[in-house]
């Protein structure tokens, strides 16, 4: 690609990689269950995207694409490492295939989970918060707060079983309509 | 449905406790059986994705969220007086319940240990729970079998039944009755065993302790050091030595290890599987002894030598595939990667001419590969061999005039009889010696650490 197509192509990348990305993070996750892992891999295949970028065929799922990146990032990070959790490509293909067949579920349970986050408590969604923004760890509030860490690793546990109760009924209900 | 709460259990710890090996290899096994925990995982990780998404707002937010929490805190002092009375019904039920041994057990506790159990167990009491976890505070009574606790700290312990012990946490268990073998590596070092009698710190690797039924205890050192404690004072054992205390805590005079005490457990963490019977195991030497001096004629030999470590590099190594294997059918080489938890044993026979040895053994995991040439065998001497035995030639310093190879490309029909096979199950090895004199012929064996599951 010319300098200047690389650089129209890189808004565009861009544009499609924000969209894609969480789908990519869900994925990766999904494969390795390490958050850091999972960060880690997530970068690697945004850079890895954007450099095959010239390679992608614009009438496919950019998401897709970016997933198969992300799978073969996996496959080479567990050979690797023996004590993740996806050792076997027979079982990392079981699971995209069937996030591939659960992708509508996942949507769905998605937009539930926007739902339930609006009912839960200021206090329960601050726990939440503190868990999963970047930077921050339970220990540190903990630590700062002056609340012991097993109380607000339990105080977690609650609101993650809590939420994902919510999540489950309300797309029962949807199903059910 | 039980694989299911159970995984859910597992996916609601916290991330420091879930992302363990020993969460991640549980977490594996029930997703892998079993579709619907697959379908559970898959939404669970698209759950917290979402979460992480839905919160991965300013950074800057940092302030807030530690004066909301604090907040919490106070209003939740505020209810402070209301609660103690609470506090004290719960407390008065909670006592009742837990004199009645039926206190109900706390979800997502964490997991102070995973039992690998290669054989079936007779429990004699509570069941563990399903998939081998072990939460702190489990008592565990088997009458019949053998098992291994892996416990989170990275220690390992072999028991043979009858064997009655408690699981305190990942660092401390409580041996009422019974054999207990304890591996513990480097990092676990303070890893504790206690008896009514006497309280054992490891401050080293390998140990064992025996509490007879009228609360008797016994420690014995195999390798490394403990600090044995009781009511009249603490002493320190070294590898080789052995401490008896009576059940009033008074100890007796300190005395010779008895490796052979121990032999059952040692197999166990070995991955020896019982009935092996054609092959002679040797004892676990507890002093310093040459490799020549503990083979004796008339039987093939096998010395375990290293139970449960990280190889530190990757080792190229004889594969583990099925088939026979000679002088002219080498078997090809296989790497272990660097980082996997292995076991070692050295099978050897021979030494000086006698009629053919023959015998098979069986391991309760898989074999990944095999040390054979003098080179293989040399290299991993000091690394994955016993610690007190003296090979051969230390360092590849030639010191012996026998020949450790098992397989010698080109020469005469008598070396070349050398054989052995592994089994299609990738458990099992067949050996077969037919050596001439002046020929020790050696085959170090490594074994997966792990028992592969049902």
């Amino acid at each position: 690609m010319e300098p200047t197509a690389r650089q129209s192509g890189h808004g565009e990348f861009i544009r499609l990689w924000t969209a894609a990305s969480h789908r990519v993070h869900t994925y990766l996750l999904t494969m390795v269950l390490s958050w850091a892992d999972a960060e880690d891999l997530l970068q690697e295949v945004g850079v890895t995207a954007w450099e095959k970028f010239d390679e992608y065929d614009r009438q496919r799922d950019f998401a897709a694409w970016a997933c198969g990146i992300a799978r073969n990032k996996v496959l080479s990070f567990n050979q690797l490492v023996w004590h993740r959790l996806v050792q076997s490509s027979d079982l990392l293909d079981r699971i995209a295939q069937e996030i591939e067949v659960e992708s509508q579920v996942l949507e769905q349970q998605n937009e539930a989970l926007f739902f339930c986050l609006q009912r839960l408590n200021e206090g329960d969604r601050r726990i939440l918060q503190a868990r999963y923004t970047p930077g921050m760890s339970l220990k540190k509030i903990a630590q700062e707060a002056g609340r012991p860490l097993q109380g607000l690793y339990k105080s977690l546990q609650r609101i993650h079983a809590q939420v994902f109760d919510c999540v489950t009924r309300r797309m029962a209900m949807g199903r059910d309509r | 449905m039980k694989d299911r709460d159970a995984l859910l259990n597992l996916l609601q710890l916290p991330r420091e406790a879930r992302e363990t090996p020993i969460v991640f290899s549980t977490i594996r096994q029930l997703i892998a059986r079993d579709d619907e925990a697959l379908r559970l995982y898959i939404r669970w990780a698209a759950f917290e994705a979402s979460l992480s998404r839905a919160f991965s707002g300013d950074p800057s937010e940092r302030s807030q969220i530690v004066s909301a929490v604090r907040r919490q805190r106070n209003q939740a002092f505020g209810q402070w007086i209301g609660l103690m009375l609470t506090l004290l019904l719960i407390s008065v039920t909670g006592f009742y319940l837990w004199s009645r041994g039926s206190f109900p057990k706390e979800a997502g506790v964490p997991i102070a240990a995973q039992l690998d159990t290669p054989e079936q167990i007779l429990w004699g009491g509570k069941e563990p729970e399903q998939l081998g976890i072990v939460r702190p505070g489990t008592r565990l009574n088997a009458l019949t079998g053998r098992f291994l606790l892996r416990l989170d700290s990275g220690a390992v312990a072999a028991c043979t039944a009858p064997v009655d012990l408690e699981v305190v946490d990942g660092w401390e268990l409580f041996v009422h009755r019974g054999d207990v073998c304890v591996q513990v590596p480097q990092q676990a070092r303070g890893f504790r065993v206690n008896t009514e009698a006497v309280k054992v710190v490891d401050l080293g690797t390998l140990f064992g302790v025996r509490v007879d039924d009228e609360g008797r205890a016994e420690v014995h050192v195999l390798e490394g050091r403990v600090q044995s404690t009781t009511r009249f004072g603490s002493q320190d054992l070294t590898t080789g030595f052995a401490q008896k205390v009576d059940n009033s805590g008074r100890p007796e005079k300190i005395i010779p290890a008895v490796g052979e005490m121990f032999s059952t457990q040692l197999s166990s963490l070995a991955g020896i599987a019982p009935g092996t019977d054609s092959i002679r195991i040797l004892p676990h030497p507890v002093s310093p002894v040459r490799i020549e001096d503990l083979n004796q004629e008339g039987t093939i030999h096998l010395l375990m030598e290293r139970a449960q470590i990280t190889l530190d590099t990757t080792l190229e190594i004889a594969s583990s595939l099925p088939g026979t294997y000679d002088a002219q059918h080498l078997p090809k080489l296989t790497k272990i990667p660097k980082d996997a938890l292995v076991s070692t044993c050295l099978i050897m026979g021979g030494k000086t001419s006698s009629a053919p040895l023959g015998g098979t053994i069986t391991f309760d995991r898989p074999i990944l590969g095999i040390a054979l040439s003098s080179s293989q065998l040399d290299m991993t001497d000091r690394r994955y061999g016993h610690r007190l035995v003296q090979y051969l030639n230390p360092e590849g310093v030639k010191q012996s005039s026998l020949s450790r190879v098992f397989f010698t490309e080109g020469t005469a029909a008598a070396t070349t009889a050398n054989r052995f096979t592994i089994h299609p199950d990738g458990r099992t090895l067949t050996v077969h010696i037919d050596s001439a004199s002046g020929e020790f012929p050696q085959l170090r064996v490594f074994i997966a650490a792990r028992h592969e599951g049902p």
